[in-house]
């Protein structure tokens, strides 16, 4: 079966391949005094990298495309890697024209050295997340090149809740060039804005790791009842490494207070969840573990994974799935609808028709 | 259906208006209230042949319901809170639309057109309306 990853990472391996492609006066800056550094204070475990993936001559596989095909493109059946790249370096930045520099030399280098290099890769356009307007500017300057899929959004916890209207620039691109915004969280943002976790100040990584499904219902549930998709109907938005075994929980929670409450979300039309269904999607990785496998495949049931999930591997990192980690009792279709369809609808691919068959049967494996 | 019919005040019947009217006659109206002591926006309840009815004026208008909420059977009529419509107009903006009115249950704050007694918000069930007319200064309605 092809396979559409929606998270892959990977780095320069070493300074001297990004850097020409920085303006000045940041290439000056960067070079004297290295990037500026927004540190999480916690502890980070070799990059939070699978051991397995480190070479021989001790660098990681994610640092170079040869590797990457032994390790993962050619290993399952990849027909699209999204090169979803490094945040640290611009996420949270406070000056933003910093964070846009750096953003398009990283765009620029991505485009010359890593999708160029494997007709399976391609990439998304990195943008300052604390300046919408600078962001916008980005997407204007990239959109349309054929290896370009998606607006990476570093999450979260920005400075106003996602659904803001002061974020509308950055939609408008968004949804003007059909290009998802793709979110995936950052430690570094995180910190910029004060807050690891939504009650302040994580003392470990491990803490961080397990409440960012908190920050993406908080920026889920600001995008859905701000009315954006009514403003914005071409937008779609990515959910990415925040599992979704937290989904019928805000799904229900929304419809329902909405019901009581609608007169504070005047924009929406429709129920809350309905606006989830058409317009996000959610990476399956970190996909939850439960003791009884059936539990799992019973929240791939009532969330119609068939129609919002999309597969992520978030190679190389330690918490990587294979695409085998879906529950076993997924029908066919739903299995291929997450693994491929769904993403390739996204991303403007064509999705190759097929015979009806049942979505979802009983769970149990 | 109407809510505020005055069915008499016709010209000369058609035989198909003739026998509207005729139906409109056999109907069984009972008074249930004066006009005046219907205050804009703010229920009344009323007891008529064992059922709780809210009484609602809107205007010259009188609606009048079931006193109970399809969706958890909360009194609904009784202390709910009547308003104009909050929306948006086709660019987005936000309106207040005092003509369409909307009652919201006390319970859970659910919100129902008055008109129609349909939930603003799509769900299952809807208030139950009775037909009204008022004459004469007279709120009568139809068990
Ligand atoms: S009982 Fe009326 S809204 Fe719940």
């Amino acid at each position: 079966m092809s396979l559409i990853d929606c998270d892959i990472h990977f780095a320069p391996a070493h300074k001297e391949e990004w850097l020409p492609y920085l303006d000045e006066p940041y290439r000056s800056e960067v070079n004297q005094f290295g990037p500026r550094v927004i540190s999480s204070g916690v502890r980070w475990e070799d990059g939070g990298n699978r051991w397995d993936t480190v070479l021989e001559d001790g660098r990681n596989g994610a640092l170079d495309v040869t590797a990457m095909r032994d390790q993962l493109l050619d290993v399952y059946g990849h027909r699209l890697g999204l090169l979803t790249g490094i945040n640290t370096w611009h996420a949270g930045q406070p000056d933003g024209d910093y964070a846009a520099a750096i953003c398009r030399a990283f765009n620029d280098y991505t485009l010359a050295h890593w999708t160029s290099a494997d007709e399976r890769l391609y990439t998304g356009i990195h943008v300052p997340n604390l300046d919408p307007e600078l962001a916008s500017r980005e997407v204007e300057r990239l959109a349309g090149h054929p290896k370009i899929k998606c607006v990476f959004l570093p999450a979260t916890a920005g400075r106003t809740p996602l659904g803001n209207p002061a974020m509308a620039a950055l939609f408008k691109a968004c949804a003007k060039h059909g290009l998802p915004l793709h979110l995936h969280p950052s430690t570094t943002v995180m910190i910029a804005n004060g807050s690891t976790i939504p009650t302040g100040m994580a003392r470990n990584f491990l803490q961080i790791h397990v409440c960012i499904p908190q920050f993406y219902m908080s920026d889920l549930v600001s995008l859905v009842l701000e009315g954006t998709f009514e403003k914005y109907p071409g937008l779609k938005v990515m959910f990415i490494e925040g599992g979704i075994c937290w989904l019928p929980h805000v799904l229900w929670r929304m419809d329902k207070e909405y019901k009581a409450l609608r007169q504070q979300a005047p924009r929406l039309k429709r129920l809350p969840s309905e606006y989830v269904y058409d317009h996000v999607r959610f990476g399956t990785q970190p996909l939850e573990e439960p003791d009884k496998p059936e539990h799992l495949a019973q929240i791939f049931n009532m969330i119609q994974a068939d129609r919002i999930v999309v597969y992520s591997s978030d190679y190389p990192h330690f918490d990587f799935d294979e695409p085998s980690f879906l529950p076993k009792t997924l029908g066919e279709t739903t299995r291929r609808r997450i693994l491929h369809d769904n993403a390739a609808e996204l991303f403007g691919l064509p999705v190759p028709a097929v015979s009806e068959e049942k979505t979802m049967e009983p769970a149990s494996r | 259906m109407s809510n505020t019919a005055s069915p008499s005040a016709t010209a000369t019947p058609t035989p198909a208006a003739a026998s509207a009217e005729a139906a409109a006659v056999e109907k069984n109206w009972t008074e249930v209230a004066r006009l005046d002591s219907l205050q804009p926006g703010v229920p009344k309840i009323i007891l008529v042949a064992g059922k709780s009815i809210g009484l609602i004026r809107d205007k010259n208008q009188v609606h009048a319901l079931l006193n109970y909420c399809p969706h958890a059977g909360a009194p609904v009529c009784t202390k709910a809170r009547v308003s104009g419509f909050v929306g948006t107009d086709s660019d987005g903006n936000l309106t207040y639309n005092e003509e369409t009115k909307v009652l919201r249950c006390p319970w859970h704050h659910w919100e129902f057109y008055l008109a129609t007694g349909l939930p603003v918000v799509k769900t299952r069930g809807r208030l139950k309306r009775f037909d009204v007319r008022v004459r004469e200064g007279v709120v009568e309605l139809v068990m």
